[in-house]
Order: C-alpha cells, then sequence, then structure tokens
C-alpha cells in the first residue's frame, strides 16, 4: 500500500512535469533575405477549436532587439490566423532577423517567419517551432 | 527495502533525462552549392541562459576543408557565451561550385533552445549576397 502511494506521488509528480504546456516559446531561427529586404512578416496560425493566448509576440534583430511592428495579436482565434510585420524598411539590410511567441498552451499554433523586398517579393522564409 | 529501490531506480531514470543536456550536435544537411555562391550559418539562442557554441563548415560533408571567413559563435567570439536572445554567424564569402555547403554545431548546453539555419546565397554583381537555398540545423 505504501509502494502504492508513493509510486503515485511519484507518477504525478512526472505527468506534471510532461503536460506542463502553461506558458511554451514558439521561435525561428535568425534568417536573411537579400540586400533588397524590407519588411518581415511573422504569422501564427491556429488550428485547434479554441482560440489560443498570446503572452508576447516579436520580430527581433540578431541581438535580440525588438522591432517596432504594425498589427498585435493577443491572442490567435481558433481556425484563423494572427501576424504581426515591421514597417517598411525598418529591417536592416545586411543582417538576419528572427520571430519569437509566447503562448498559452500552443499546441495548435504553427509559425512562419517571411521576408519580403520592396516589390511584395518573398525572399526568404522560415517556420517557428 | 523494496520500496526504497523502487524509487531510487525511478529517480534515477528521471534525473537521467534532466541531465542528459550537457553537450549536444546540431547539423545541417548538405546544400548544393553554384557558380559564384556564399555561405552563412545562424544560430540563435530562444533559451534564458547562455549556451557556449563550436560550429564548423562541413564541405562535401567533410569538416576541415575550409575555415570560416567570420565566425561569432566560436573562435572568433573570444569563448564568451551565446547569451538569451543572441545570433551568432558563421559566413563564407565564397564557397566552390558544385560541391556541398552544410554546418555542424557542438552546443554546450540544451540544444532544445537553439535555432540555427544554413543559407546558400548568390553573389550579387553590385555587391550584396541573396538567399537562393536555405534548411535548418537540428
Amino acid at each position: 500500500m505504501r509502494m502504492f502511494a508513493a509510486l503515485t506521488a511519484v507518477g504525478c509528480l512526472l505527468g506534471v512535469a510532461g503536460s506542463s504546456h502553461a506558458s511554451q516559446v514558439l521561435a525561428s531561427p535568425a534568417v536573411y533575405g537579400s540586400p533588397n529586404q524590407t519588411v518581415a512578416v511573422c504569422v501564427l496560425g491556429n488550428f485547434g477549436t479554441r482560440d489560443v493566448p498570446v503572452t508576447s509576440f516579436q520580430i527581433v534583430d540578431e541581438s535580440g532587439n525588438a522591432f517596432s511592428v504594425e498589427g498585435n495579436c493577443g491572442a490567435v482565434p481558433a481556425g484563423f490566423i494572427c501576424s504581426i510585420a515591421t514597417f517598411a524598411g525598418s529591417i536592416p539590410s545586411g543582417a538576419a532577423v528572427a520571430c519569437q511567441a509566447s503562448l498559452s498552451n500552443g499546441n495548435t499554433i504553427r509559425g512562419s517567419l517571411t521576408i519580403f523586398d520592396g516589390n511584395g517579393v518573398a525572399l526568404r522564409t522560415t517556420e517557428l517551432r | 527495502m523494496r520500496l526504497s529501490s523502487v524509487l531510487t531506480a525511478l529517480a534515477l531514470l528521471s534525473g537521467g533525462a534532466g541531465l542528459a543536456h550537457a553537450s549536444q550536435i546540431i547539423t545541417s544537411p548538405p546544400l548544393q552549392t553554384v557558380e559564384n555562391t556564399a555561405g552563412a550559418c545562424y544560430i540563435r539562442n530562444v533559451g534564458t541562459r547562455p549556451i557556449t557554441v563550436q560550429i564548423s563548415p562541413l564541405i562535401n560533408f567533410t569538416p576541415g576543408f575550409r575555415t570560416a571567413d567570420f565566425n561569432n559563435c566560436s573562435n572568433g567570439n573570444d569563448g564568451l557565451p551565446l547569451q538569451p536572445g543572441h545570433t551568432c554567424v558563421l559566413l563564407m564569402n565564397t564557397l566552390d561550385a558544385d560541391v556541398t555547403f552544410a554546418c555542424t554545431a557542438v552546443i554546450g548546453g540544451n540544444a532544445k533552445n537553439v535555432r540555427g539555419s544554413i543559407e546558400i546565397r548568390s553573389i550579387l554583381p553590385g555587391g550584396g549576397a541573396q538567399t537562393i537555398l536555405a534548411d535548418e540545423l537540428r
């Protein structure tokens, strides 16, 4: 009986560690398009049936500094997307950028970062994971 | 005694899972080069603790053929760890045509908190380079 109780307690502890999805980070690698890169757009999509709260959502430079963006994303609506974009010309022409999001229970979220040139042509895309 | 043995075994198992992050290797797939190409590999620390990074270029998936033209991940960073939120890069200003370029990195810390990317770039006539192929280090 004591052994059963102890094993149950250990099992619960391990289970909590495994299912702890309260907050998670989705992040892209740093990526570069070309000297003509002007805008970075980061998109989160929710394929689940519940809205997913977003606690932070940023496009950053190689030092981790966040760019000013248009759009905001308090939550990713169920079955829909949410996106942010840097202002035209604000990302550097000679350095990489990245995107990251902090989510509450984001198992149903997929995300991507895409870099565009001034004509709206996509130069480079990568996944957040 | 039996209970103690079982609990000890479970503790060792769970503890082992937590300790298995001393050093991990992530590597990109080999990407094909063409004429007038350059290469780059980025390592980004998305965790909350500093990590160390030792990154190497692989030509035809073999180390040692070429040294990087710029590398602030390993030797060029004076041994300083990569801080949370920061990115370091290995650059190859030119790559031979008809070979493959890849990168491999030894991460001191948990590689789960690292994002790595590799890019092959076409060198533009007027200067600069445009990414034409890309993938991730995993």
